[in-house]
């Protein structure tokens, strides 16, 4: 074989050519298609994971990305709730509607309309819009996954085209935020289409689009990009401050990453805590944080004979070294949490304390209901049977996944077993559901009305988020009486009690409150995520490059 | 032949029926459920069950597959659930730019693969051999998702050579059709060459061992006697017969290309049937898991028929025996 190389001439050898054809080749692929936009309009680009998936919010599931659009950029609510959750129970300001009150007896809510807005074709916004939505949303034939919380509004009445009047079956704490729940959405447009059809026509809404908010949809590219635009007969004055937003559909972090250091994005809204260092390091970024209004916890199956006793919950609880987990993990980007309440909203009790991290007291309490080590395995025992169970959570999360072992070697040292096992969330909701678990690591959110009822009420074990099926009468009886409280500021103590009895009780162990961290080029001005939104105020960003 | 390609289709397609059948009680009977999409605090049991009772989801599954089965001989794919559209839309919405993605993956796989596999097969026992060798093999190695960082991080990042990501550039509806043409070329040129790059190792040593087991034999000695000059012996008689093997690699080579491109697509936001698909497995969304699995296995079909049929074409004893 060699010999019949050796054979040719060197001038017909084919090395040469197919060298340089495989050079020039890669040399053409590299530059040609470069093509070059004139004059491109300067725009806020935004590398986002997850593209929208329609634009009528009763048809689409809620993510924050939809939300984020749906009630920041597109349509207005009647009313806003402000950034000012922390201090006090929500505020809100007008948006559509520029004034409210409520009847004595609280059953009626009548809002006033602003007689400036209309839609973006030019039609005005009317009473009859509000009634309409209304009317959409608790429809059964559009099915809307958040129509339970209009279920105690009996009747919405338009007095004139510019009042309307929302009629309550009884008074309760929440009447304004149910109210105001959803969007206004746009009957002269949207009701060519049945309500019967509409969940067959998903596209159709997106055909036939108008807004009352400060942005329209210029284009949406599925899986691409969507791109916003000032709505130039939005009624404000001055606002939108930018014309132009585009969101890149990104859903690698390290193309997103990739996208914001080259300077071909703005912004991304959450970036992990491992990644943080290298914004920090770059001159032109902004590490942004917040604390978001979610718990992160290890929820106990109190139905199983093992996590019964709330002595043991609590030994449990205190042979886990949070300070490691959040060192490791968070790079110091959270802190310990005893409650359901984040440190910074005014419903958190700030005289309690995390339980500590002690081994050795928790070993104590072991020993103390007969849990020892009769065999020398390092595993307690007790009757024969060993201190056992399996910790799960979905493997979406790096971080959850990453606590499994962590978790794993704490106990360990206590001389608790733990099996591990991580899953799809969609997987994960099956065993929560039924309750066919010892012990999950999840998070959970709360919405505005701070309501816990949904976790911690024995109501919420039977299709609620109450997974370990927790149940305790005091503590209903106070969710029941802060979710009662017209007042919410004089329902402060009962919110104290609340988190000294789930620190007592320990039906979960809270891990830590974990803030949110944004990054934004400076060249990008007024963004301020906060826990209602990323996007809160994206009618007020300001591009340096717009002037 | 014709009467060969028939029967390859009509095996095939009842391959395909197994396929889905198996796909379609997989899927329903795997955890989790389509609807908790909408899942929220305030949503009732009520209206749960009123969401799965619009799609179909509240009827045994065995009553969902005769019914999900009569719809697919009428041309019925179902409709996707969280893209609240059509499934056969969405895919074939995404086909296309997959089918790119792909073709210009193979094209650079093969032409780089057989360039760099006939130069160490030439070059035998050389340093270039050798080099080529080393290179193939790291190629082969590394998984695609590091090459992509790596080059996302120079290329694009450093040296900003290629778009990061996406399909075509902002604004780049304005341009000419041939500028627009050319916007996709610049974007597709990254996300190919990787996808490219990482399967081409196996290519380069497929050309380089079969060429060189080639080259040994009685018919090539006999045209070298017969005076035949180098080059023709090397493109005309050993190139051809080398490349029968590769040939028929590229059937089976088409769904793991498929596959690959997957990774590609998500890293790069192309937006190709891997990253609805991969959406929609995480979702549950059963009628986009089931159009994709019959997709899929409509180009294997095609992958193994066309490589059989290239097979046919390059070696007369296939072609004569068919």
């Amino acid at each position: 074989m060699m010999r019949y190389l050796s054979t040719g001439s060197t001038r017909q050898d084919p090395a040469p050519f197919l060298l340089a054809l495989l050079v020039v080749w890669g040399g053409l692929l590299a530059a040609c298609g470069e093509t070059v936009i004139e004059n491109p309009e300067p725009s806020v680009v935004i590398a986002y994971p997850f593209d929208i998936q329609g634009v009528n919010e009763l048809t689409t599931p809620s993510t924050p990305i939809m939300n984020g659009m749906l009630y920041f950029a597109w349509f207005l609510q009647l009313v806003e709730e402000q950034a000012d959750y922390q201090d006090g129970p929500p505020s809100f300001e007008p948006r559509l509607a520029e004034s409210y009150e409520f009847s004595d007896d609280r059953l009626r809510l009548t809002f006033h309309l602003r007689d400036e807005v209309v839609w973006s074709d030019g039609v005005a916004v009317t009473a009859e819009d509000v009634r309409w939505t209304w009317q959409a949303q608790v429809h059964p034939a559009v099915t809307w996954s958040f129509a339970e919380a209009k279920s105690r509004i009996t009747d919405v009445e338009v007095v004139d085209p510019l009042t309307v009047v929302f009629h309550f079956s009884e008074a309760y704490a929440a009447q304004l935020q149910d109210a105001n729940l959803g969007v206004i959405l746009p009957k002269h447009a949207w009701s060519l289409l049945p309500f019967e059809e509409w969940r067959q026509n998903n596209t159709w809404f997106h055909e036939h689009m108008v807004v009352n908010g400060p942005f329209i949809l210029e284009s949406w590219q599925p899986q691409q990009r969507f791109v916003l635009r000032r709505n130039e007969r939005y009624f404000e004055d001055g606002v939108p401050t930018t014309n132009r937003i585009v969101f890149q559909i990104t859903p690698d972090t390290n193309s997103r990453l990739a996208l914001l250091r080259s300077g071909q994005a703005h912004m991304i809204e959450v970036i992990d805590p491992s990644d943080a260092a290298m914004i920090v390091n770059e001159p032109d970024l902004e590490l942004l944080s917040h604390i978001p209004r979610s718990f992160f916890f290890v929820a106990w199956n109190v139905s199983r004979p093992l996590f019964a006793d709330k002595e043991i919950r609590q030994a449990l609880t205190m042979g886990i070294d949070r300070e490691e987990i959040i060192d490791s993990l968070h790079f110091g980007y959270s802190s310990p949490a005893h409650s359901p309440f984040p440190s910074n909203l005014w419903t958190h009790n700030d005289e309690l304390k995390p339980w500590p991290y002690d081994p050795g007291r928790a070993k104590e309490i072991l020993a103390n209901h007969g849990w020892v080590d009769t065999d020398g395995d390092g595993i307690r025992d007790r009757g024969g049977e060993p201190f056992s169970f399996e910790l799960i959570t979905n493997s979406e999360s790096q971080v959850r996944v990453d606590l499994l072992p962590m978790i794993q070697e704490h106990l360990k040292r206590i001389g608790v077993e733990v099996r591990t096992r991580s899953m799809e969330f969609n997987a994960l909701l099956g065993p929560l559901n039924q309750h066919d678990f010892d012990a999950v690591i999840q998070a959970l959110a709360l919405d505005t009305s701070l309501n816990t009822s949904y976790f911690f009420h024995s109501d919420a074990i039977d299709g609620g988020y109450n997974w370990g099926m927790y149940s305790n009468p005091e503590v209903d009886a106070v969710i029941d009486a802060t979710v009662e409280q017209l007042d919410q500021l004089m329902a402060k103590p009962l919110y104290d009690r609340l988190q000294v009895m789930l620190h007592e009780d320990v039906p979960m162990t809270f891990l830590y409150e974990s803030r949110r961290l944004t990054a934004v080029h400076k060249n990008l001005h007024n963004v301020d995520p906060n826990a209602l939104s990323g996007f809160f105020n994206i009618r007020r960003w300001r591009l340096e490059d717009e002037g | 032949m014709l009467r060969f390609v028939l029967r390859r289709l009509g095996s095939s397609a009842i391959l395909l029926f197994f396929v889905l059948t198996t796909t379609f009680f997989l899927i329903h009977l795997a955890p989790g459920e389509p609807l908790r999409l909408f899942d929220n605090p305030w949503m009732s049991e009520d209206k749960r069950q009123e969401l799965r009772e619009l799609y179909g989801l509240d009827r045994p599954v065995t009553e969902q597959y005769i019914s999900w089965l009569g719809a697919v001989l009428r041309g019925d794919w179902g409709y996707s659930i969280s893209l609240e559209r059509p499934a056969f839309d969405v895919l074939m919405d995404r086909l296309p730019n997959t089918v790119l993605l792909v073709l210009a993956g193979v094209t650079i796989e093969h032409i780089v693969g057989l360039v760099l596999g006939l130069l160490a097969a030439v070059r035998a026992g050389s340093w270039i051999d050798r080099q080529i060798r080393v290179v193939s093999l790291l190629l082969f190695s590394l998984p695609i998702f590091c090459l992509a960082l790596i080059s996302i991080e120079v290329l694009a990042v450093r040296w900003q050579l290629f778009p990061i990501n996406q399909m075509r550039s902002d604004g780049a509806d304005q341009l000419s059709p041939f500028a627009q043409a050319l916007d996709v070329l610049h974007h597709l040129a990254l996300p190919s060459l990787i996808l490219g790059f990482a399967r081409c190792g196996a290519v380069v040593r497929f050309v380089r061992n079969g060429l060189l087991d080639v080259l040994g034999k009685d018919y090539i000695r006999t045209a070298n006697a017969k005076g035949l000059s180098p080059s023709r012996v090397l493109w005309v008689h050993a190139l051809r017969n080398a490349l029968i093997p590769l040939v028929q690699r590229f059937g089976v080579a088409l769904p793991i290309l498929l596959s690959g491109s997957l990774i590609v697509e998500v890293m790069f936001s192309w937006p190709g049937v891997g990253m609805a698909v991969f959406q929609a497995i995480s979702q549950r969304d059963y009628p986009v898991v089931l159009a994709s699995t019959a997709l899929a296995g409509v180009l294997v079909v095609l992958g193994s028929l066309m490589a059989d049929v290239l097979h046919a074409w390059l070696d007369p004893r296939v072609r004569d025996a068919t």
